[in-house]
């Protein structure tokens, strides 16, 4: 697969969680500007209208139900 | 249609809040949609929270009115078949030489969808569970959707894993045609978000969608050129579609007022369409109660090995569907959040729980084939939403 690659991506993520932030330092992750999806509703519209204008879809984040959208 | 992303962080339910929005979408396809939706979402215990949705769509387009594009060249060799749909119109043929018909006056929306969804999340041994139900409504599709997801934190919170399945059953009856046909959706999805240190958050996407039955899109009839004839034919979708797509994204916190997104994704699927997207996103902090975000995104899309910029026979497959071409579109996002505080002067911010949202996305693509119905390569296109977030 031409994309075989991304995949160990993950393994490499996992390891890097042996150096683990404590909750104590974790208050600036929780400010909004570093959430992927603070507002998922509004970012599963937008991806909605790019799916209906592009060929592809998936991997997003966003989960949809079904349109008949042209 | 209905979205929505992921159902808050592990070990947490949603917060209460209800969210109206009027988003509005436009481009130079003569394609306006203006779409409210309200979502309310109330906890109904110390482990359950429950979700509610509303959505309509108000689609208005001119290849749904009948109004054909001026064609007066003579290099024109198609028949453009206008087709009406929610008005329930006759069919329209217009002749080889192009030209304009009378469509008779719009008397409303072209089209008007419904869709209604409801959830469910859970607080379960450690992790979250929600189950979400969807059914949308038009003159020529129903769609009803099961989707849920769980998601689990390991390593003091610093990993979170999120498992995701959802399952359409869609039914398609082209108003143009005497028939019903099932189209059935089923896509499994993995992330795996790891916070790497205080300024760097990373995820990790896949998802795998399986598509059967029927795939085509009816409205898009396919020109076949004999000749000095030609010849207008339904389109032939393969009836089944596997859908393959892994994508990585970073935040990076850059100052304390401000942070960094960065994101790729390959998608690849079974009709030989494959793709690259590329994105970046800037937030930043104006002040305690504004925040303004900057994004962009380039997408680059091969063809589908069914797809012919003309066909001068009739194929096993067929079709005169766009989005299946090869193309590249880039995209500018705007955003502004304005958040209420309790000592603000301005009274409609004079609330910490409310927050205020206005979105601008300016959307351009360029297909390497003209579209069949007005014969352009480069879609332009606006994307606006006005939306308040309340939390009680």
């Amino acid at each position: 697969m031409k994309y075989r690659f991304i995949l160990i991506l993950p393994f490499f993520f996992l390891s890097a969680g042996c150096a683990t932030v404590q909750p104590w330092e974790r208050e600036g992750l929780a400010d909004p500007i570093m959430q992927f999806d603070e507002n998922p509703i509004d970012a599963g519209v937008k991806e909605h209208h790019i799916d209906y204008r592009e060929g592809s879809a998936g991997a997003t984040g966003a989960q949809a139900g079904g349109c008949g959208c042209g | 249609m209905m979205a929505w992303g992921s159902p808050g962080n592990a070990q947490e339910l949603p917060a209460d809040e209800i969210t109206i929005n009027i988003s509005s979408y436009f481009d130079n396809f003569d394609v306006q949609i203006v779409y409210p939706n309200l979502a309310l979402t109330r906890k109904v215990s110390e482990t359950t929270s429950l979700t509610g949705r509303y959505l309509v769509d108000v689609v208005s387009a001119a290849s749904i009115r009948g109004e054909a594009p001026e064609t007066g060249s003579d290099e024109v060799r198609r028949i453009v078949n206008v087709v009406t749909s929610a008005s329930g119109r006759s069919r329209t043929v217009v002749s080889q030489s192009g030209g304009r018909i009378a469509a008779p006056p719009p008397t409303g929306p072209d089209d008007l969808r419904h869709e209604f969804g409801v959830g469910m999340a859970q607080l379960v041994g450690g992790g979250t569970v929600s189950v979400n139900g969807i059914y949308g409504v038009e003159n020529d599709y129903a769609s009803t959707t099961l989707a849920g997801t769980f998601s689990r934190a390991f390593a003091k919170k610093n990993t979170t894993i999120q498992l995701g399945l959802v399952r359409s059953w869609d039914e398609v009856f082209p108003a143009t045609k005497n028939w019903r046909r099932d189209k059935n959706v089923a896509t499994y999805s993995a992330s795996l978000t790891q916070i790497l240190s205080t300024l760097l958050v990373a995820q990790f996407l896949a998802s795998y969608s399986n598509n059967t039955g029927h795939l085509s899109d009816d409205y898009q009839l396919v020109p076949i050129a004999r000749g000095d004839t030609t010849a207008v034919l339904d389109p032939l979708h393969p009836t089944t579609r596997s859908r393959k797509a892994v994508g990585t994204r970073f935040k990076i916190r850059v100052d304390r007022h401000s942070s960094l997104q960065l994101g790729y994704r390959y998608y690849n699927d079974s009709w030989e369409v494959d793709s690259h997207t590329f994105s970046f996103n800037y937030q930043r902090h104006l002040s305690p109660i504004a925040k303004v975000s900057l994004g962009l995104r380039t997408y680059l899309q091969g063809r589908a090995f069914f797809f012919q910029p003309e066909y001068t026979e009739e194929q096993t497959f067929m079709t005169a569907d766009i989005k299946l071409d090869s193309s590249f579109s880039n995209e500018l996002q705007l955003g502004l959040s304005l958040h209420g505080r309790e000592d603000h002067y301005f009274p409609l911010l004079k609330n910490e729980d409310v927050e205020y949202n206005v979105g601008l996305n300016i959307y351009q693509r360029h297909t390497d084939t003209p579209y069949w119905f007005n014969g352009k390569q480069d879609l332009r296109a606006g994307y606006f939403n006005i939306g308040v977030r309340y939390k009680f």
